[in-house]
């Protein structure tokens, strides 16, 4: 018989440990860092459609577009296309891959919508995330198996040929639960560049637990990117004068294809609520084709010198895979001390035979520590450290201490002072990129921009901050301000090379100087009753630069003087985002967000990127049983939405001078059932 | 002197005779009964009441004979509640059942059986006692979220000033997370009620999963709730039901009349001190807890 009313079982039964101490986050005013989260109710508010765009709402980060398909996205200045000093983590993957050290923001095989939150951590934290998050971690944590109870069905179409499909659904059961989702998205980019581009994915979460104390998750992902590269109209042959144009030739316009996967393996084991020990493997593999014929250079006007004109392959393949494993365990050895340490090693394989002359394996080992000690209710002590030896054998420690006082309930100081490395990138130790060209006699020609002479050693950064958090009310509103100062020595940067055979003058990398960065953030998140949220972000930054060297070659203390100058204009001065939201009575949403950055140098853009300022607006209106609800409770409902960007039509250079900013809109239409 | 000794002989027959004798029956041999049972003895050896114990299982066939009619029936759980209340002509004491469960149990007697004497324990909190426990724990969390199904019914008390509840249904299993979502992004706290439907293990998990990252903590209604991930709990254990239980045995040995059915009279309140700190609440001591509820007209 199915009892219509309660049983003593319903007292006496015995339940998993669900909330263990390695899922219980810090309070964001307890963390040892600064942090910015980025909630599903913000992304929605905000419109983007590409999840770069949403680090604009991080106070002082830089989100940029070299072209419509490579976002650029930095903290802290030093951007240029490949913004390497930056941790990112999908579920505690690394998606900040060698080569070049890039993030391949465009082709991950992660839909917007199966995001469940991002936390950014503003300044390093090598102690807890390794070399590589020198300026920061953003750590993007995706809807959990049991996320997507339902079918959702989501399109976009709007200017510039946007065009993404969603379709996402999932089950929750007794023992095991999944989502999945199938999305492609597509666009022309921008009218000035050769760059449309789509992505087909799919992707996987599943969750099995064997046990009350085993949970076993399962991702999957798969992605498949057409892009449009290279230029279009290029400069007529005998106009072309430098070297920078020569380097055109081996541009011309054609398509690049990319796969990328991965599968990963999460298995955690409680063994009691105050102890658990967390087992991760995963592997992440990229293939991209990028084959094509230079352009002849039958009447070239420039000092390329070729003996013969012709049309030469120029192959630039890679395959990247890497694997990882980590186990972590985190124990709270009373109530008042929570410690976590683990080791971890990870592989980096590329094979790219344009860019290295052999197939590469990079070798980690890491262990870490961290310890958080509540000394008394009013005052919390985070201390940690990473060991890491790297691929080239250098071993070093990454140390932490913050201290966090909690002057009431509601008001929190925090001081810290860290420790981080930024390993050299595969492409800075080890490149060697070079197109065959032709033959004269026994001399092979090359076009050879990259020849790195090797020996590198980590970049080292000293990070010191104070902050103050202010909990402003219970419904959640806080006010964050932080000041900092972030000293780098031995930034690696271009060495000019020399080569007899290439037609250009290659590039070696050397740790060239020694850089500063200091800043006020602030962050005001405010609930104006239940309906409404403010977002407030605002960063002042300075930064600074002077050579660490000094070169016996004049031309090259030049250089090196230039960079610096160059080096200490990557921080805009002042920045901020402003994102609102409200939620009528009838279904209705509005949300609005307002961008402001002043001019800021890209190192490898030659002019300065100026004053940008951008209204972003959305519009939606529920309908169906829940149009009362931000959240559909019934099957059947749906959701219609109008996201205009850069509402005011304030043309604003994106990156570089070619790339503009114009008004963009597009509608959404969701259906769940 | 003969007079007197035999005086003495004549009261220690009669104590003999008044030797009450109660027939133990568990509805399952577990950990629980059994620490309800072990408590219960413990009480009665402590008052030195005249009571002898006999201890069976509900639905075991061979029960014990020993040629004795039973002055009471003690029925642990529902199962042996449900034999017990049916079957016999003695008195019952019924508990380590929810209140629905007895008084449901109690309607669908036979008529016959109607007129005997009955009592219980509850094993559920007092909605004030819960109430009250909220506000003493939590006192800036004022409106309650409750998710019941259509098999429960609830009957609101009279709220602590301030307090508000936010009930909703879960008509189906397909509609429980996003009915859950809902209470939650309208809610302070969400309260566990015992409704297998919803809280059944496999969605305990997630339904902890989804309060802890909208930051809105569950209420438990057991230690094995905080165990799992809920911020606190009000509750009372197979031991303090065994106690309760005692008390009542030492005073029917004296008077051979059984009180109105109650709730429980002792409860523990139970912490989890790591989800407090991470989700940046101050819990105060559970000594604390129970001052301010004794203070607001509850607790013993």
């Amino acid at each position: 018989m199915a009892d219509d009313y309660p049983t003593e079982q319903d007292y006496l039964q015995e339940l998993p440990i669900v909330l263990s101490a390695s899922r219980l986050a810090q309070p964001i005013s307890e963390t040892p860092n600064a942090m910015t989260v980025i909630s599903r109710d913000m992304i929605k508010a905000s419109g983007f459609r590409n999840i770069a765009d949403l680090f604009k709402l991080v106070p002082g980060m830089y989100v940029g577009y070299s072209d419509g398909h490579t976002p650029v996205v930095s903290y802290h200045g030093a951007t240029d296309a490949f913004a390497r000093r930056m941790q990112v983590l999908v579920d505690g993957r690394t998606i900040y891959l060698p080569l070049f050290g890039q993030v391949d923001w465009a082709e991950l095989p992660l839909d917007i919508g199966d995001i469940e939150r991002i936390e950014v951590i503003r300044g390093p934290s090598a102690a807890s995330h390794g070399s590589n998050s020198v300026q920061g971690v953003i750590s993007i944590y995706t809807r959990q198996a049991s996320g997507v109870p339902k079918t959702q069905l989501s399109i976009n179409r709007g200017d510039a040929a946007i065009s993404d499909n969603s379709i996402r659904w999932g089950s929750v059961g007794e023992n095991w639960d999944y989502r999945v989702t199938l999305a492609s998205r597509a666009d022309n980019g921008f009218d000035t560049l050769n760059d449309t581009s789509n992505t087909q994915l799919f992707n996987t979460r599943i969750n099995y637990r064997p046990t009350s104390s085993d949970s076993l998750d399962f991702q999957l992902g798969y992605s498949n990117t057409w892009r449009a590269n290279g230029l279009l109209d290029m400069t007529p042959h005998n106009q072309m004068n430098t070297t920078a144009q020569a380097k055109d030739i081996i541009k011309p316009s054609r398509d690049q294809k990319v796969n990328s996967e991965f599968q990963q393996l999460t298995w955690l084991h409680t063994i009691h609520k105050n102890n658990d020990i967390q087992f991760s493997y995963y592997h992440i593999g990229r293939n991209m084709k990028d084959d094509r014929y230079s352009r002849s250079c039958a009447d070239c006007n420039f000092p390329l010198n070729l003996a013969s004109p012709g049309s030469y392959l120029i192959a630039d393949d890679a395959v990247i895979h890497r694997h990882e494993l980590e186990l972590q365990h985190t124990l709270n050895t009373s109530a008042t001390n929570r410690v976590v340490w683990g080791i971890g090693m990870r592989s980096d394989s590329v094979d790219a035979p344009n860019t290295f002359l052999n197939p590469i394996t990079w070798k980690e080992y890491r262990m870490f520590a961290h310890d958080e000690w509540r000394a008394t209710p009013a005052s919390l002590l985070n201390i940690g450290a990473m060991a890491e030896k790297n691929a080239l054998g250098q071993a070093r420690v990454s140390p932490r201490i913050a201290y966090s006082h909690h002057l009431s309930p509601l008001h929190t100081l925090r001081a810290g002072i860290s420790v981080a490395y930024r390993n050299p990138e595969m492409i800075e130790e080890s490149g060697n990129r070079r197109f065959l060209l032709n033959k004269v006699g026994a001399t092979q020609y090359t076009f050879n921009d990259i020849l790195a002479a090797g020996g590198l050693s980590p970049e080292r950064t000293i990070s010191r901050e104070v902050g103050y958090f202010w909990q402003l009310d219970k419904a959640g509103s806080s006010l964050d301000i932080r000041a900092y100062h972030d000293q780098i020595t031995d930034i690696i940067w271009i060495d000019p090379a020399a080569s007899a055979t290439s037609v250009v003058t290659p590039s070696s990398f050397m740790s060239d100087f020694n850089a500063f960065y200091s800043g006020l953030e602030g962050a005001l998140n405010y609930k104006l009753g239940v309906r409404s949220n403010l977002t407030i972000n605002y960063a002042h930054q300075v930064a600074g630069a002077s050579p660490s060297r000094v070169a016996s070659n004049a031309t090259v203390n030049a250089a090196l003087i230039a960079y610096a100058q160059n080096y200490s204009q990557t921080v805009p001065l002042n920045s901020a985002s402003l994102l609102f939201s409200h939620e009528f009575s009838d279904g209705m949403q509005f949300g609005a967000g307002f961008y402001h950055q002043d001019p800021v140098k890209v190192l490898d853009v030659a002019s300065a990127q100026p004053l940008m300022r951008r209204l972003d607006l959305r519009v939606a209106k529920r309908f169906g049983a829940s149009r009362n609800k931000a959240r559909s409770a019934e099957p059947g409902s749906g959701e219609i939405a109008l996201v205009i960007q850069n509402a005011l039509s304030d043309h604003y250079t994106d990156y570089k001078q070619e790339i503009v900013g114009k008004r963009r809109a597009y509608l959404t239409a969701t259906l769940e059932f | 002197m003969l007079l007197l000794s035999g005086a003495i002989a004549l009261l220690a027959t009669a104590a003999h005779a008044n030797t009450l004798n109660v027939r133990l029956v568990l509805s399952n041999s577990t950990s629980a009964y059994q620490q309800f049972s072990v408590a219960l003895k413990n009480t009665l050896a402590a008052s030195k009441a005249a009571v002898n114990i006999i201890e069976s299982k509900a639905g075991d066939p061979h029960q014990p004979e020993d040629g004795k009619q039973a002055d009471l029936i003690i029925a642990v759980g529902i199962k042996a509640v449900e034999d017990a209340i049916t079957n016999t002509e003695i008195p019952v004491l019924s508990v380590m059942l929810p209140k629905m469960a007895y008084e449901t149990l109690l309607e669908r007697r036979p008529p016959a059986q109607r007129t005997k004497s009955l009592s219980a324990i509850y094993l559920d909190q007092p909605w004030n006692r819960q109430m009250n426990f909220i506000q003493a724990a939590l006192p800036k969390h004022s409106i309650v979220g409750l998710l019941y199904s259509p098999r429960s019914s609830i009957i609101l008390p009279r709220l602590p000033r301030g307090m508000s509840i936010n009930a909703q249904s879960v008509r189906s299993a397909e509609t429980l997370f996003a009915t859950l979502e809902n209470v939650l992004n309208n809610s302070d706290v969400l309260l566990a009620i015992p409704d297998s439907e919803i809280y059944s293990s496999s969605n305990v998990r997630n339904i902890l999963l989804t309060s802890y990252r909208m930051k809105v903590p569950l209420i438990g209604i057991s230690q094995a709730y905080v165990n799992a991930g809920a911020l606190c709990a009000v509750f009372s254990t197979p031991e303090q039901i065994g106690e309760q239980a005692g008390e009542i045995l030492v005073s029917f040995a004296r008077d051979r009349r059984l009180p109105e059915p109650q709730y429980p009279a002792f409860f523990s309140i139970g912490l989890n001190e790591p989800v407090a700190h991470s989700l940046g609440i101050e819990l105060p001591s559970p000594e604390a807890i129970r001052e301010r509820m004794n203070k607001a007209g509850e607790g013993r």
